[in-house]
């Protein structure tokens, strides 16, 4: 039996990293000394990260539309959302869209898009980068991130990305006319999001969950390298390399 | 951006986590499924929604939890909800390296926890909240949380011990000394 001077309640709130750093210190100092405490504190670990992914193998339901006849009541309602979604859309981009990625009749924006791939990428599959844009191809390879889907978006190009730990990051390249505008990056713990324009490009990333460090040294990565178009140096991909960690969804 | 296409971005990226408290709070998939959608569209058609993100998704886990104790209490099954088990924490965790977990078994034993608990379970792993968010969002102290969390963890722990069919290393010697 341990013998530790802890409570359940505060070696479960260690686990979930809601301890103050002096809380937090003591209780790894006791476990490097108590293999029980050790072996407990690792069950409670197991049993988080057991619940964590207890339905992340489940398909998310579609969004409802106003076809959908199981609830006639919301139908002016669905129909309204959906209707601003799409309004809201058009206006963001001044497009219509085309190719696979795109619902017919709505512009989403890089982040619905995002999502609708995300949810139904396939991991095994394999796609190729078109030849304009190989010199993104050894940044990504060191991120670890796979290219699994190349399709149209809003005229331009949607490049999905998956990783072994469940990381998905979607580039959207368009043609933007536009002068060149610096990094705008965005991180949140949930949400990721970078944006450039530069040589009558727009480039968009979007990820979820991805840890903010490593989101953002792919960011200012890509942002670099499609300036300069120049091979990625050594200290850059040791860079990216180093900021590899597991996605949280 | 426009703001009400930054409101549905927003939980557009909070999809998979509240179909994961929905799967989380649902005895079945076609209820969790519509839970989901009816949260979906009330927050999509929200006319006034907050602004500060963890503002936003206490909003929109919130309007998923009302509703879901709104189907309990017209199925007349809400006083399940302020049932808290009590159970003998240290017992239960003494000997844990004897714990097989795979998906199969903690989702079964998952869905028999109490509401509470698969509740609070839900936010804190399932929908990322932290302890102070959980405590906004179910109106009670944080020690609640910690509280609740401790015996929801544990009785999962008990759960997966007790139950042959699902776990499948041997038990451990002298386990149950105190017998639970």
């Amino acid at each position: 039996m341990s013998e530790h001077r802890f409570s359940h309640e505060t070696l479960n709130a260690f686990v979930d990293g809601a301890l103050a750093p002096a809380q937090s210190a003591a209780v790894i100092a006791a476990i490097a000394e108590d293999p029980n405490l050790a072996r407990h504190v690792a069950t409670l670990h197991r049993l988080k990260s057991a619940v964590t992914t207890l339905n992340a193998d489940m398909h998310l339901p579609p969004l409802p539309t106003p076809l959908d006849r199981r609830r006639p009541v919301w139908r002016g309602a669905i129909a309204a959302a959906i209707l601003g979604a799409a309004i809201g859309g058009a206006l963001w981009f001044g497009a219509q869209p085309s190719g696979p990625d795109a619902t017919p009749g709505v512009a989403l924006s890089p982040l619905a898009t995002h999502q609708i791939w995300a949810d139904t990428a396939n991991p095994q599959a394999q796609a190729h980068l078109p030849d304009d844009f190989a010199w993104l191809t050894p940044v990504m390879h060191a991120t670890g991130l796979q290219l699994a889907y190349a399709g149209d978006w809003q005229n331009g190009l949607h490049l999905g990305y998956i990783g072994a730990n469940a990381c998905k990051l979607s580039l959207f390249i368009q043609p933007d006319d536009r002068p060149d505008t610096a990094l705008d990056i965005h991180l949140d713990q949930h949400l990721q999001q970078a944006s450039w324009t530069t040589s009558g490009l727009h480039f968009s990333i979007v990820s979820l969950d991805m840890d903010t460090s490593r989101f953002a040294t792919i960011a200012t990565t890509a942002h670099t390298k499609s300036r300069d178009h120049l091979p990625a140096s050594a200290a850059q991909i040791a860079l990216i390399n180093a900021a590899r960690l597991p996605c949280l969804a | 951006m426009p703001k009400q296409r930054r409101h549905h971005d927003a939980l557009l990226a909070l999809r998979r986590r509240l179909f994961g408290y929905a799967c989380a709070l649902c005895p079945n998939l076609p209820n969790a499924e519509d839970l989901y959608q009816d949260t979906m569209l009330r927050a999509m058609s929200a006319r006034s929604v907050p602004v500060d993100q963890t503002a936003l998704r206490v909003w929109v886990f919130r309007i998923m939890r009302n509703l879901w104790i709104d189907g309990l209490r017209a199925a007349g099954r809400l006083p399940e909800l302020t049932t808290d088990d009590d159970i003998d924490l240290q017992i239960v965790l003494d000997r844990p390296d004897d714990l097989t977990i795979n998906r199969l078994a903690v989702r079964q034993a998952f869905m028999k926890l109490a509401k509470p608990h698969r509740d609070v379970l839900a936010l804190v792993d399932i929908a990322g909240f932290s302890y102070a968010e959980a405590s906004q969002l179910l109106e009670v102290p944080q020690g609640t949380i910690m509280s609740r969390i401790s015996r929801a963890r544990a009785t999962l722990a008990l759960s997966l011990q007790e139950d042959d069919t699902l776990i499948a290393l041997p038990r451990a010697q002298g386990r149950r000394t105190t017998g639970v």
